[in-house]
């Protein structure tokens, strides 16, 4: 089980990260934020710029108002709750910690609770 | 295979660029835009390349409401083809604002004052500022905006943002035009596929997506551009809305 980080205000589902450049071997750790709103992954583009990456890929993503966008994307692994997610197609973004979405999610058992503020993630 | 099959409908289309579909219609009268009928349908659609390259025009004019420009076709390929080449990756963050207040940008012009300025008796101060910009104008046409330190330091990330993004894609921009060109082909060969293109050419397809990745990654071959072969694009959503905790009203 994982707590969930009560410095934010409402508490969030966070754990620690580890993203991989398939092709440098590159890694950097960071906090991952799970959004089971989110369609795709989300990298800071901090972190894209350390690990070097370059575009292999475009997606179009749309907000909360729904108007579409066209963002670079790329293709890492990410390492989270002793489980890797290899070849991952991710974005970025200007924010500071990672997004997990549905993407990633979806490799998991996700169980929440937020009476007692822990999450866990289980590889099945 | 002149005409690219990925399109945005009209009202998406306008929704991408910030502006009324009426004024994509009087843009196609003008001859400004490049829109198509799909088989079967009456409605027009515009190519998303067209929408790119009109967001790129618009962009280079400052002004949200100008009409893009009637350059050629092949000029415009042109010209993008020599700035995906010319674009090299920032070296330092630019999601994240320098720490420095002196830092600005490379083009910016520092005036030393020894007391607050005012321009035509409108005062520039901090005061002042903080309510909101100071826009000059001429002749009823704005020419110049003043604000807040603090409203350019978030501009400034905002913009640097933006360049890397761009500059990202640029550095895909030959490879997603052969994808575009190749497509209306690939639709009837390689349908619901991912395909991987080089050198203007297919290398490579698989349903997977991640074990193409994979491959072409492993073979070293940069750019690539790793496209889905479908008629419309996919549209990812992208994170919830989150409370921010200390917004300066």
């Amino acid at each position: 089980m994982y707590p969930y980080d009560v410095s934010e205000d409402p508490p969030l589902a966070l754990l620690t990260v580890q993203v991989t450049d398939p092709a440098s071997g590159r890694q950097v750790s960071l906090p991952g934020k799970l959004d089971t709103g989110s369609g795709i992954s989300i990298l800071p583009e901090k972190t894209a710029t350390k690990l070097g990456l370059q575009a292999e890929a475009e997606v179009w993503v749309a907000g909360y108002d729904g108007t579409p966008a066209l963002l670079p994307a790329y293709f890492v692994a990410v390492t989270l709750a002793g489980h890797t997610v290899t070849m991952l197609k991710v974005t970025a973004s200007p924010r500071s910690q990672m997004f997990l979405g549905r993407d990633v999610l979806r490799h998991f058992i996700a169980t929440f609770d937020g009476k007692k503020q822990v999450f866990d993630l289980i590889d099945p | 295979m002149g005409e690219a099959s990925v399109h945005l409908t009209l009202k998406r289309a306008a929704q991408v660029l910030g502006v009324h579909e009426q004024t994509l219609r009087s843009w196609e009268k003008r001859g400004l835009i490049r829109m198509v009928r799909l088989p079967g349908s009456r409605y027009r659609r515009v190519p998303v390349e067209e929408v790119e390259r009109l967001k790129r025009e618009m962009r280079s004019t400052q002004a949200g409401s100008a009409a893009p420009s009637a350059q050629s076709a092949q000029d415009r390929q042109a010209k993008m083809r020599a700035s995906a080449h010319a674009e090299t990756l920032p070296t330092e963050s630019p999601g994240v604002a320098r720490s420095s207040e002196r830092e600005y940008t490379a083009d910016a012009q520092i005036v030393a004052v020894r007391e607050p300025p005012a321009v035509y008796g409108a005062p520039l101060d901090e005061t002042v500022l903080a309510q909101g910009p100071v826009i000059l104008e001429l002749e009823g046409r704005p020419i110049a905006a003043v604000i807040s330190p603090d409203e350019y330091r978030d501009f400034q990330v905002w913009r640097r943002s933006r360049s890397w993004k761009e500059a990202q894609l640029a550095h895909l921009q030959p490879e997603r035009v052969a994808f575009q060109r190749l497509l209306p082909e690939l639709l009837k060969t390689h349908a619901g596929q991912f395909v991987a293109i080089h050198d203007s050419r297919m290398v490579d397809a698989d349903t997977n997506e991640g074990e193409l990745a994979w491959r072409v990654i492993g073979r070293g071959l940069k750019p690539v551009y790793i496209g889905e072969v479908r008629s419309e694009p996919r549209i990812y959503d992208v994170p919830s809305l989150e409370v921010i905790p200390h917004v300066s009203l």
